[in-house]
């Protein structure tokens, strides 16, 4: 980061250069040797103007426009320098660059910030084998996310197409304060501009051209000028907005918004109330674009954030800080504040902010200026003081016009018995105890929680007040019932049943019987080599006198008389 | 003819001392020069052939120049990496070459093409070295003359190309016959048939020089010969492209007068194909004079929140991107030339029927200059997107449109997905004009970047007007069978369309018959090549 914002800096000293063509405007220069080109940017001030009646024209941040539609003549220059699949064509030199869609326009905008050394404003890839580009979102932390999130737009690009808000603002704000107003037309009237082939006279604007030899005018006689000093925004060729049409940047192929009017429409395309939808691949030769950027004070001024070696994007989500039960350890941070800008922030101060104050203990640096490329240190202990979650807010405001104030977001999580951040069943303090055995504090895990309390009184988990009412009486639910089972189903547990002769207590043979009265036939059997010889009977059985015991069950035993 | 042999055979003994060609054009070509035969009652045919020629060569993104060979200058072939001469005239004698030509052709090593007749100027010429430089030489030109009846077996009907047979049409049978003499010089690219099923070298290359056996631009239909030249272009030009075949579908004359049941019966069908698709919208329904409503006019516009742009959107939500076909697809109160219906009539040409209802080409439709044109097209444009709808691209009502409002087309949309017309002015001044039909995408003289269709449409009907079937009807598996002989050509696109009130089972076997030969529905962009 510091390298790539140093040689964009280098970068900016060399390519900027003051000119009396337009007032305020900013030269910049492209391209090398013949195939060098310039563009001039006006600074658009007033941040935090309000919005037009349309809800449209706020913008929080200064910014700059190009004063002129691009031209021709500067895409075959960016071709010439190696900007490839890029199209147009339908004029020529300087008029204005048009047959050429949105992603053909991002693509000019990327090779502009390549050329100074600045991140692509665009996620776009030329897709050779099906002949087109493909966009993707940025990431939310690469974002152009200060002022609402903006997936489109890289946050740190230089050049971009103008937001429909931007542009908007550049055309019809009158200026002069935040409150300022809105012109309906963007010649700085209320009243439609006289429409003319070409020129620079106040109060005019290219269009309604008529009479086959038509064409838009060179884009730096486009007509009269804006409030804001830029020509043509009106007129000449319709442009390109980055805005998608239903104001979200999200999907990429969705359709974009443009603004202005053209040199063959009516006078009223110009007027702040018109907008057009067209899909992002639409071409024609009434339709091109200009580039805006940020104020070289944008980038001058800048506060970033590092964290664990890794960018930290202004109020993005926190990263928890280790998940401890109160008063057992704690767990630290450093954050490195940086000044990566090329000039001073003047006055940076430091407050912290948020419901758990306690459960953090946050070391601030010392309020006071930041000198460019210097550092400050924030250090942060966590040990909670309670149970759940546990944030706090660390806010920086300086005087970086598009990160203040910049918000660490802290966040923390105490476990106790209390609370089941899951709700799984098991409390946090108990998961985060058996972690090892495979258990989430954060993530319910209702399977593996019934499967341990299904088994709980094998292991000393529940706390008195459980053990004591519903677990203990779900216990002895369960006995009760694996007794019955077991006097119900004998031979299962390899206990007695009829068929089984397991007392030889004192030389007596118990009987159990199930069913009704018992008859008992008794054998004698002998052997002389109880070791080697099987038994065989000797004489015939003997039919012992019935017994009445009509009960299901009952034991009977034959006690041996002798020998004893 | 017979002298024409005879004067061969005395070539081929008195060939001394092996020439070798030059080698053949291995990288792409960065210029192209195009000559063609321009004089005379009948030079606008070499000049419209030529300019087809150009339009296929944008294909290759090869500038090109053009001109009538009588205006070649010395030098020129080497002044371009590759020339094409169109011979479409039969010249009378060697002394219409112009002087210095073949012997700039002999010196030449860049890329020539000699397409068509009077080959035998060049070949015969007892001072070149043809047969043994090229290894092969031209018998002469065979042709049916009906007079004749002799000739009957000059009749030259279908080429076999990579496999496949294609149609040489009824009105181009005739053929240069060559003799191949030197098989490791001249080598051969398909092979054509004659009636009698005799066998004739079709394009031949040896080196740097290739010789095309007829004219492609000729009688060009579905499955045509003019495949082989197409796929050809490819090797002439260097291009290394590799093989590639996509398709694109249009559901046709979608208007505000289509029943949204109509609508949602397609979308019912074409959502589990699950493949990119265009819906041809005309934005303004008219039936100015009441044909189709009792004699009452009926006029309706698109408009946003309606139960039929609803349902459009539900097309585009499977898939659809919207194509501008016309703003009325007719022209407001004139029978242009059947009733002033939208999709039955034409907006941007000016047509009448005969007496037996042939129709008449009466030339561009008075008052539609460039303006109107534009301001017509926009006004269409415009009523599409405020119904919500982002137009991509656009479609010629019935392909038909002068050439000044081709021009504005193709300012104000990236591609059209018709194909080309171009017009020219014969030496009494009538209007002339003629249909190209490319496999691939190509960028015409009026500067239309086309995405061609090449297979046509579904119709169960067929059109056999007065009894006469002029037109078969068409099913799924004849386009199928046209997609397949698309896949000679390298970079063959299948391009076909669907009206809305034919049944929509028909789409299935339509769109897996086409996908079965491994073509690819795609989305359609401007920036496709």
């Amino acid at each position: 980061m510091k390298t790539r914002l140093l040689s964009s800096a280098l970068g900016l000293a060399a390519v900027l250069a003051a000119t009396a063509s337009l007032a305020q405007a900013q030269k910049e220069t492209f391209g090398s040797g013949t195939n060098e080109f310039n563009m001039d940017f006006v600074e658009v001030g007033d941040a935090g103007n309000l919005a037009d009646t349309n809800s449209r024209g706020a913008v929080s941040y200064p910014y700059r426009i190009a004063t002129l539609e691009v031209s021709e003549d500067q895409i075959d220059k960016a071709r010439a320098n190696g900007l490839a699949n890029v199209s147009s064509g339908a004029w020529a030199a300087d008029q204005p660059a048009a047959f050429i869609h949105w992603f053909e326009a991002a693509a000019f905008v990327n090779f502009l910030n390549e050329q100074g050394g600045f991140a692509p404003a665009y996620n776009i890839t030329w897709d050779e084998d099906n002949q087109t580009w493909r966009m993707e979102p940025w990431a939310s932390d690469e974002a152009w996310g200060t002022y609402g999130e903006n997936r489109f737009r890289h946050r740190d690009s230089r050049y971009f197409l103008p937001s429909e808000d931007e542009w908007y603002k550049a055309a019809y704000f009158k200026g002069g304060g935040t409150n300022a107003g809105y012109w309906a037309y963007p010649t700085a009237e209320d009243t439609a501009p006289t429409g003319v082939a070409s020129g620079t006279d106040a109060s005019t604007a290219v269009f309604g051209l008529r009479g086959g030899a038509t064409a838009p005018a060179d884009v730096a006689l486009s007509g009269g000028l804006s409030p804001s000093g830029t020509r043509g925004q009106g007129g000449n060729v319709a442009e390109w907005l980055e805005s998608a049409w239903d104001g979200t940047n999200n999907q990429v192929t969705e359709a974009r918004a443009t603004r202005g009017g053209d040199w063959f429409g009516p006078a009223d395309e110009l007027g702040a109330a018109a907008r057009e939808i067209n899909s992002p691949l639409y071409e024609n030769d009434m339709l091109g674009f200009r580039v805006a950027s940020v104020t070289n004070n944008l980038f001058a001024k800048r506060l970033a954030v590092e964290v664990a070696g890794a960018d930290l994007a202004n109020n993005a989500p926190a990263a928890e800080f280790s998940a401890l039960r109160p008063g057992v350890g704690t767990d630290e941070r450093t954050y490195i504040v940086r000044n990566t800008g090329a000039e001073d922030l003047e006055n940076v101060t430091f407050a912290v902010s948020g419901p758990h104050e306690s459960d953090f203990t946050v070391t601030l640096p010392e309020d006071g200026p930041l000198a460019a490329g210097d550092t400050a240190q924030i250090e942060v202990v966590f040990a909670p003081t309670a149970g759940s979650d546990r944030s706090l807010q660390i806010n920086i405001v300086s005087d970086d016009p598009d990160k203040s104030p910049f918000v660490i977001n802290l966040a923390g999580y105490g476990l106790t018995e209390e609370f089941d951040r899951d709700a799984d069943g098991l409390n946090d303090a108990a998961e985060y105890g058996m972690s090892g055995l495979g258990f989430d504090f954060r993530v319910a895990q209702p399977e593996l929680v019934e499967g341990l309390l299904g088994n709980a009184t094998f292991v000393p988990l529940y706390n008195a007040t459980e053990v004591e009412t519903e677990r203990l009486e779900s216990f002895n639910e369960g006995v009760a019932a694996g007794t019955n089972a077991v006097v119900s189903n004998p031979g299962t547990y390899g206990l007695y049943n009829s068929n089984s002769i397991m007392d030889l207590n004192l030389g007596g043979v118990m009987i159990q019987k199930t069913g009704s009265n018992a008859v008992i036939s008794v054998q004698l059997q002998t052997t002389p080599d109880i070791l080697n010889q099987a038994f065989t009977n000797h004489g015939t059985p003997v039919e012992l006198p019935p017994v009445e015991m009509p009960e299901d069950k009952g034991f009977l035993r034959i006690r041996a008389l002798g020998p004893q | 003819m017979l002298r024409a042999r005879v004067w061969l055979l005395a070539l081929i003994f008195c060939a001394a001392g092996a020439v070798a060609p030059v080698a053949a054009q291995t990288t792409p070509a960065t210029s192209a020069l195009i000559l063609y035969d321009g004089g005379g009652d009948f030079g606008w045919l070499g000049e419209i052939y030529a300019t087809q020629l150009e339009s296929l060569l944008s294909h290759f993104e090869v500038p090109v120049t053009r001109k009538p060979l009588a205006d070649y200058e010395l030098g020129d072939l080497d002044n371009y990496d590759a020339t094409f001469y169109v011979g479409a005239l039969y010249l009378e004698d060697s002394s219409a070459l112009p002087p210095g030509f073949t012997d700039d052709l002999e010196a030449t090593t860049n890329t020539f093409v000699w397409m068509g007749l009077n080959l035998w100027f060049y070949a015969w010429d007892p001072l070149m070295d043809f047969a043994d430089r090229y290894g092969f030489t031209p018998y002469g030109y065979y042709n049916v003359d009906p007079s004749d009846p002799a000739t009957s077996g000059y009749a030259h009907d279908r080429v076999k190309y990579k496999d496949q047979f294609l149609l040489k049409g009824p009105f181009d049978q005739g053929l240069t016959r060559v003799e191949i003499l030197d098989p490791a010089k001249a080598e051969v690219f398909g092979v054509c048939y004659d009636v009698e099923d005799n066998e004739w070298p079709y394009i031949v290359r040896s080196g740097n020089f290739w010789f095309v056996p007829d004219m492609p631009m000729i009688n060009t239909g579905f499955r045509n010969r003019s495949l082989v030249f197409a796929d050809m272009l490819h090797d002439m030009l260097g291009v290394d492209s590799p093989e590639r075949h996509r398709a694109v579908l249009r559901i046709e004359d979608v208007s505000p007068n289509v029943p949204v049941e109509s609508l949602r019966a397609l979308r019912d069908v074409l959502a589990p194909l699950n493949i990119p698709f265009t819906i041809s919208l005309i934005p303004e329904y008219r039936d100015y004079f009441g044909a189709y409503n009792e004699g009452e006019p009926k006029f309706i516009a698109l408009e946003p929140g309606t139960p039929f742009a609803q349902a459009i959107q539900e097309l585009v939500d499977i898939g659809g991107q919207i194509i501008q076909h016309g703003t009325t697809h007719q022209i407001d109160d004139r029978l242009n030339p059947y009733d002033g219906v939208s999709a039955s009539d034409y907006e941007f040409y000016l047509m009448d029927l005969d007496e037996t209802g042939d129709l008449i080409y009466v030339g561009p439709v008075p008052g539609q200059d460039a303006d109107e044109v534009r301001r017509r097209v926009l006004s269409g444009h415009d009523r599409i997107k405020n119904a919500g709808f982002t137009p991509v691209g656009w479609l010629t009502p019935h392909y038909l449109a002068s050439a000044t409002a081709s021009e504005q087309f193709g300012r104000l949309y990236p591609f059209a997905l018709d194909r080309s017309i171009f017009f020219l002015e014969d030496n009494d001044g009538q209007t002339r004009f003629l249909e190209l039909n490319s496999p691939f995408i190509y960028t015409d003289n009026h500067g239309v970047k086309r995405i061609p269709e090449t297979i046509g449409y579904i119709d169960p009907f067929g059109w056999a007007p007065a009894g006469i079937e002029l037109q078969p009807p068409s099913f799924p598996p004849t386009l199928v069978e046209r997609a397949r002989a698309l896949k000679v050509v390298r970079t063959s696109w299948a391009g076909c369309y669907f009206h809305w009130y034919l049944n929509p089972a028909y789409l299935k076997d339509l769109v897996e018959g086409i996908q079965g030969l491994g073509f690819e529905f795609v989305p359609i962009t401007g920036d496709l090549k």
